[in-house]
């Protein structure tokens, strides 16, 4: 078709159709794929109904996280008088502690995540990018802290130090990123052969830009995905020491605690057990189908 | 082979002085001795109580005693149980966490194995697909949720199975905490064995075997599982050690005596000597694990020799 011999309206339409027409990023086919994807959109959404529940949940609720009555003690779960999930030994409502647990125990795992992924990142765009003996010396030390029981020096460290929120952050992104680390490394080993870097290189950009501004964008998709399979492992780790009374301390709660206590009155009261189990088991499945979905959008070759 | 063992050992034996090392180093941050008391005591007696503890030495020389305790394999008193050494302690604990532990691994290890190559090798069937479904949630559900309900199913409503105690071993006592310390782990695995069984069975040289006329049995018996088994023995420490830690949970809702519970009660009550006991014997038992996966490897996978 001879685009000169076209008249000025068609030639004005076509042109407005093309302009119109969006070019399809790596990030667009991503997420196009990740929607497509009937378990992570599931995931999604029921991510997102927990995430809201327990932000906004408490403000419609009658009771407080920590009002007790000793009235209401041990009452199964009822409608009528607004314990919709029942109440504990102390006569508090479990609903209302279930969010409150929530927030803190997804809080928990989002920063004790973060804090690995930035030590992660630092170390292993570190280690891949010098390489050479500095890379073997810093990946044996990788290869050694992975013989560890992690959990168990997490519990050490809970105890030497008091039990305390920060702690927790800081000790269970600590013993968190090696995983991290040997991905980012492995990544960043084959980006620093492109082109790119090259250029960048030959531009006089120093070692710390160069890994900041080229390598660290370019990681952006395993990151990602690691990180939402990461979360619930933290959220994992996290319960457990609650469990074991060295986490979260009362009157404040999370999953880890709530499902602590209710294992130990289960025989009177189930829904202590039953209900936090639920909450904590539907977002660790959400998330790892989060994850799972990620991971395949965001690297189509491998599944 | 041998130089194999022998370049490992080099790497292990470091490991653990650092891991001895850095133990020892938390006990001494932690804040309190073992005799800080409301009651001042005289002096005299203070001094006396130091000297027989070694405290009145300098920080390496107290270092060095406490390696070479080590090393005959003496953890010390316990700081809380009067009267008995983190030796008694360990020593009583032992035999039943490692039936646990053993038996756990040995079950997950069969069957994530039988599941997974299954799996895998009916790829996208509805075997499959219930495989795979039920060891998600095998991963989902934490051991410490999973526990308590398997004990209110199985031992308070159907009251088939005992829900606490050690009974000497019995089988029946054994059924639960094995159940949920191995589930998590057999899912773990069954993923794995399916993933890499469906790698191997795309491979060349499963190819050429087809084409040699050799039957499915053969196949999968002699080329697909020793190929396609090399990464659930890479897994195998990270497997104990997941282990390791689920058995301290699992003992407590479960009432055994082993060692998990003594750390968690020394734990909970600052008795130093007889956490970093427990962790050393953690640690040395991973290490002695990797050793041997390591050497399984090898024995297993020719090409790791060649390296």
């Amino acid at each position: 078709m001879n685009f000169d011999l076209l008249d000025r309206e068609r030639k004005e339409k076509i042109l407005k159709s093309a302009l119109s027409v969006r070019g399809r990023s790596l990030w667009s086919d991503a997420r196009r794929r990740l929607f497509k994807n009937k378990a992570a959109v599931t995931g999604l959404i029921i991510l997102s109904i927990i995430l809201l529940f327990s932000l906004f949940g408490p403000l419609f609720l009658q009771y407080k996280f920590d009002q007790t009555n000793w009235d209401t003690i041990y009452q199964a779960p009822n409608l009528q008088n607004g314990h919709y999930f029942g109440t504990d030994g102390n006569g508090r409502d479990l609903l209302v502690r279930i969010l409150y647990g929530g927030r803190l125990s997804l809080t928990i795992g989002v920063i004790a995540t973060l804090v690995s992924v930035f030590i992660g990142v630092t170390y292993g765009t570190i280690s891949g990018y010098l390489g050479g003996k500095i890379d073997i010396v810093m990946m044996r030390i990788v290869e050694i802290l992975y013989a560890m029981p992690y959990l168990i020096f997490v519990i050490i460290l809970m105890v030497v130090f008091g039990r305390n929120i920060y702690l927790l952050f800081i000790a269970i992104g600590a013993v968190e990123w090696l995983t991290m680390a040997r991905i980012v490394r492995g990544q960043t080993i084959s980006l620093k052969e492109k082109e790119f870097i090259e250029t960048s290189k030959a531009l006089g950009q120093s070692t710390f830009l160069i890994i900041v501004k080229h390598i660290i964008p370019n990681l952006a998709g395993p990151i990602i995905v690691y990180i939402t399979l990461m979360v619930p492992a933290v959220i994992i780790l996290e319960s457990f020491l609650s469990f074991l009374g060295l986490g979260v301390q009362e009157p404040l709660t999370s999953w880890g605690v709530l499902i602590s206590e209710g294992s130990r009155d289960m025989e009177t009261a189930w829904w202590l057990l039953i209900f936090p189990g639920t909450f904590m088991v539907l977002t660790l499945a959400s998330l790892n189908f989060i994850g799972d979905g990620l991971r395949d959008a965001l690297d189509p070759k491998e599944y | 082979m041998i130089k194999l063992i022998i370049k490992r050992l080099l790497v292990a034996i470091p490991t653990l002085i650092v891991i001895i090392a850095f133990v020892f180093i938390l006990m001494r941050l932690a804040p309190g001795g073992p005799f800080t008391n409301e009651r001042a005591l005289p002096p005299e007696i203070e001094k006396n109580i130091q000297a027989a503890y070694n405290l009145d030495k300098s920080i390496p020389e107290q270092f060095l005693i406490y390696v070479s305790n080590i090393t005959k394999g003496d953890f010390g008193p316990s700081f809380k149980y009067k009267d008995f050494t983190v030796n008694e302690l360990i020593l009583s604990g032992f035999p039943v966490s490692l039936t646990l532990g053993l038996s756990s691994i040995i079950v997950a290890l069969f069957l994530g194995v039988f599941l997974g190559t299954v799996a895998g090798i009916k790829r996208n069937t509805y075997f499959d697909h219930i495989i795979m479904s039920v060891s998600l949630i095998g991963i989902c559900v934490p051991s410490f949720v999973l526990a308590p309900i398997l004990s209110l199913f199985f031992g308070l409503y159907l009251g088939l199975l005992p829900i606490s105690g050690w009974n000497n071993g019995n089988i029946l006592n054994l059924i639960l905490p094995i159940t949920a310390l191995s589930l998590p782990q057999i899912a773990v695995i069954s993923r794995m064995m399916r993933a890499s069984t469906i790698e191997t069975l795309n491979s060349n040289f499963i190819k050429t075997a087809r084409s040699k006329g050799l039957s499915q049995k053969i196949i999968i018996r002699k080329h697909v599982l020793r190929e396609s088994i090399l990464p659930i023995i890479d897994y195998l420490a990270p497997a104990s050690a997941g282990l390791m830690t689920g058995s301290i949970i699992i003992e407590q809702i479960f009432g055994l005596p082993g060692i998990g519970r003594y750390f968690v009660v020394g734990a909970l009550q600052r008795d130093y000597t007889l956490v970093s006991g427990v962790m050393i014997l953690y640690a040395t038992l991973l290490i002695i694990l990797i050793l041997f996966s390591d050497i399984l490897r090898a024995f297993l996978d020719p090409r790791v020799k060649l390296k």
